[in-house]
């Protein structure tokens, strides 16, 4: 009898470890709990696992990159599309009583329009592709990362017309360096070039922007080096190494799994 | 009428950036934990503050609202985890988290973090839902047992129940992971 008692008691116990262990219990549950602890190798063991696995959680407890103004934007069309918000504004439109301020409305919104495209295309505001490297760093299939960045594969000439911007001379590049493919890219709704390369099977892409519309890397860790007398900001991941270069606001950056001399021969070229 | 309707709108718009602002990187943790998943935690994101934008004007309180997010973000997120059944998926594509990962010549040995916080991604990915939940909320979001009650609609005991059972199933995944009890004593 006294055995089986012990037992409901231990298995009791043994349940109440977590909270003994996040000092969640009142004075006079601890006191039980402690004394079984001295009679109970098991239980002390469970503590110990216990205790030994929220150190290693607080030891891996790393933060994720979070795509802010990103994510923002995604919310803001996802709402604005829903059919909520149309009632809401249709509603708003059509029970107004006074129609030329309906007019004066309309215009302003429709100049409001134009000069909310002209600043979105003159590249003024500043866009956060952190999320954008992380895509390539997570191996995203092929499939996905070009659903959410839309892109159309060209000819290099159909690139030229495609673009307001003068494109890189990637031609100039070395033979070893094989262009296998140009890629009209939309990246936050910004028109940008993608090359992708082939150098002895490793690939490597590299993006132009227009020029004044630089490649801001986010949350990323980045080193400051000099390659090839230029200065280049560098992220090193896994298996991929990311640079991009002509200073801080470069509309240059190329990601691929190349060792730090083959990222010096495109950056002297393309610079 | 119209101006106020306009008014209201704009406002509400405001007022969900502001409460984005301030909740969205738990939010994305919570959601990231749980999916393992870069894209289904912004998925989440999205899904709770779209469902938050229709029901804006029925919160009265902070806690009231945070509670509100925090079951949003968990239920969404063990329901993008029914509907795409990725376990196996994670176990190949997972990769470390790389904003940890400092490349700087004073800091030659970044990885040990993240190669941490990739074992214990996948062993959170192997655990049952309910038991992966309580862990996220308590060990990376540090909430406390009630809070952890309301989010999960369960009860304090629960909580602790589940969690004694989460960490013993965790233990068994990581030293599956090749993580035995030394190497987690050692850090």
């Amino acid at each position: 009898m006294e055995k089986i008692f012990a037992f409901f008691q231990h298995r009791r116990l043994q349940q109440a470890l977590v909270l003994y262990a996040d000092g969640e219990l009142s004075p006079n549950e601890v006191t039980p709990v402690r004394r079984h602890l001295e009679s109970c190798e098991a239980c002390r063991q469970k503590l110990a696992d216990i205790r030994a696995c929220r150190e290693f959680l607080k030891a891996g407890k790393a933060a994720p990159f979070i795509p802010t103004e990103q994510l923002w934007q995604r919310i803001v069309r996802k709402i604005s599309s829903s059919p909520r918000f149309l009632a809401d504004e249709i509603l708003s439109f059509l029970s107004w009583r006074h129609w030329r301020w309906a007019f004066v409305a309309a215009g302003l919104l429709l100049f409001g329009l134009a000069i909310w495209n002209r600043t979105n295309n003159s590249g003024a505001g500043v866009i956060d592709y952190g999320i954008f490297l992380d895509d390539m760093h997570q191996e995203t299939p092929a499939a996905n990362f070009y659903k959410r960045y839309p892109a159309q594969v060209v000819k290099l000439a159909e690139a030229r017309q495609a673009i307001t911007f003068p494109l890189a001379a990637i031609e100039t590049l070395p033979e070893a360096f094989r262009l296998d493919c140009v890629r009209v890219l939309e990246c936050n709704g910004k028109k940008c070039i993608q090359f992708t390369c082939i150098k002895e099977n490793k690939v490597i892409n590299i993006f132009q922007h227009a020029p004044g519309q630089p490649w801001t890397l986010g949350d990323y860790a980045v080193a400051r080096t000099p390659i090839c007398n230029v200065e280049c900001a560098v992220v090193n991941m896994k298996n991929l190494r990311a640079v991009n270069w002509q200073g801080r606001a470069s509309e240059y950056l190329a990601v691929g799994n190349l060792a730090p001399e083959e990222f010096e021969q495109v950056v002297k070229i393309l610079q | 009428m119209p101006l106020h309707l306009a008014q209201t709108t704009a406002e509400r718009r405001l007022e969900l950036r502001t409460i984005f602002l301030t909740q969205h990187r738990r939010l994305y943790k919570v959601a990231y934990h749980l999916t393992s998943s870069r894209h289904d935690a912004e998925d989440v994101v999205q899904e709770v503050f779209v469902r938050l934008h229709e029901k804006l004007a029925q919160f009265h309180g902070d806690a009231q609202l945070a509670t509100w997010l925090y079951r949003m973000t968990v239920n969404a997120s063990l329901d993008a985890l029914r509907r795409f059944k990725r376990r196996r998926q994670w176990e190949t594509s997972l990769t470390l988290i790389v904003n940890e990962e400092a490349f700087s010549r004073e800091n030659p040995q970044p990885l040990a973090q993240a190669e941490i916080a990739e074992k214990i991604q996948l062993a959170l990915a192997r655990l049952r839902k309910p038991f992966r939940a309580v862990i996220v909320l308590r060990d990376f979001e540090g909430m406390a047992y009630d809070e952890i009650a309301e989010v999960l609609q369960i009860d304090k005991g629960t909580v602790a129940s589940r969690l004694h059972r989460a960490y013993s199933k965790l233990r068994k995944e990581l030293a599956a992971l090749g993580v035995d009890r030394d190497y987690i004593n050692l850090n």
